[in-house]
């Protein structure tokens, strides 16, 4: 025996039934939406929205030509706020001014830093150290370590090229054997050239 | 059949001030088990007025009075518990974020569905990506419905949701908010933005296609 196939409102009624069966809220996600509520700021004033907007830090895109055109703005008015050299002394204004371009040029080419491995094989060495533009040639400031009778330090170099010698038993200055040379070398030393990538 | 336009989620900001809808479809009373009670519609916008104001605990309040319903119909058009509490917290977070710009509407149930409906529209698009899989009944509950004395027949909720879950998003949706949520067409219109006569389709066409799955 098959029954009469329900109608369309017993079948609703008898579903929608079944479908409601059950407790659904469950107090932990209640609580979830209320800290998530909470954490979402109080309707805030117009002034208040404006200095939030100010305040917070967003990337920029940029185009290279708008970048170009806006170091030319900043170049502009720098130009033309730099006093007269009689109005004023211009020793303190002028390099304020004359860095302005240069501010907004770095801003806009983030510097890339590598880490960059040196090595020098100096079995005999009792110390080695690195000398460098990055360092200012400072023979105490980087140390290399010795594994074996080979010495190394790894050290973060902004991209770009750089001059550097190691400098053994704290006289010696010794170009990397394994570099090319910079051409015209001060102090008849020669030092080594690295160039180190952007990417 | 009202001529307003239903609010659509993504500019709230824009959402026409409605406030001549009738309101007497919120307040379905002949059919208690799904239904709100009447009454519930004005304690809504005394709460809903105060929360724009900034009030949390009138907010805690709405969550508390409206969270069940809302994470059952998300439930039930996604297939998982998980989910849907995720797309009901979404929900209230931009309900709060809206409130300041609440304006009555046509009261605050309306408006909270018509946000919950699109949470779980847009919910909906990457899952129908992976390959339409089959939903499974993950964490819904699985209490059996009250018994009752009636000749109504008694339903398997779990093969229920499986027969829905093969349900067009569009038939589905109507069924639910048809006879889950126990609404009228004018309410379903106004939450949903379709028409009461592609509702009404909608819903036949669910209730054949359930009735087929569903036959002993």
């Amino acid at each position: 025996m098959t029954r009469d196939p329900l109608t369309d409102e017993q079948l609703g009624i008898a579903a929608g039934r079944a479908l409601r069966a059950g407790e659904w809220s469950r107090p932990a996600a209640r609580a979830a939406i209320l800290a998530a509520v909470a954490q979402e700021r109080q309707p805030r004033s117009a002034a208040a929205r404006a200095w939030h907007w100010l305040t917070t830090p967003r990337p920029i895109r940029l185009s290279p030509a708008m970048g170009l055109v806006m170091v030319a703005i900043v170049a502009g008015v720098a130009a033309l706020l730099r006093p007269r050299p009689a109005a004023a002394p211009a020793v303190a204004v002028a390099p304020a001014a004359a860095t302005l371009p240069r501010a907004a040029h770095v801003t806009s080419t983030p510097t890339v830093t590598r880490l960059t491995h040196f090595a020098l094989l100096a079995p005999d060495a009792r110390s080695v150290t690195l000398v460098g533009d990055f360092n200012n040639w400072d023979p105490t400031a980087t140390p290399l370590r010795r594994v074996d009778g080979t010495w190394h330090v790894d050290i973060p170099l902004a991209a770009g090229r750089h001059a550097y010698a190691f400098v053994v038993d704290g006289g010696e200055w010794v170009p990397d054997p394994a570099a090319p040379r910079e051409q015209d070398s001060d102090f008849g030393r020669s030092n080594s050239l690295l160039l180190v990538q952007r990417s | 059949m009202p001529t307003q336009q239903p609010y659509m989620l993504e500019n709230l900001a824009d959402a026409p001030r409605v406030t001549s809808v009738a309101l007497r479809s919120l307040d379905v009373t002949e059919r208690p088990v799904g239904g709100f009670p009447s009454g519930m519609a004005d304690e809504d916008r005394e709460l809903a007025r105060a929360a724009a104001a900034g009030d949390t605990r009138a907010f805690a309040r709405l969550v508390d009075r409206h969270h069940g319903p809302c994470v059952r119909y998300a439930a039930r058009m996604l297939g998982s518990l998980e989910d849907a509490e995720e797309v009901v917290q979404d929900t209230f977070v931009r309900v709060w974020r809206a409130l300041p710009r609440y304006d009555d509407l046509a009261g605050f149930r309306p408006w909270l569905y018509t946000i919950l409906i699109n949470r779980c529209r847009s919910r909906r698009l990457p899952l129908a990506r992976q390959a339409q899989r089959l939903q499974p009944l993950d964490g819904l509950p699985r209490e059996p419905a009250a018994p009752v004395v009636d000749e109504a027949p008694q339903f398997d909720a779990e093969a229920l949701q499986a027969a829905l879950a093969t349900l067009p998003t569009e038939q589905r949706e109507a069924f639910l908010l048809k006879h889950m949520e126990d609404l009228d067409y004018d309410t379903m219109t106004q939450m949903t933005g379709a028409g009461v006569s592609a509702l009404k389709m909608r819903v036949k066409r669910a209730c054949a296609a359930l009735r087929e799955r569903l036959a002993p």
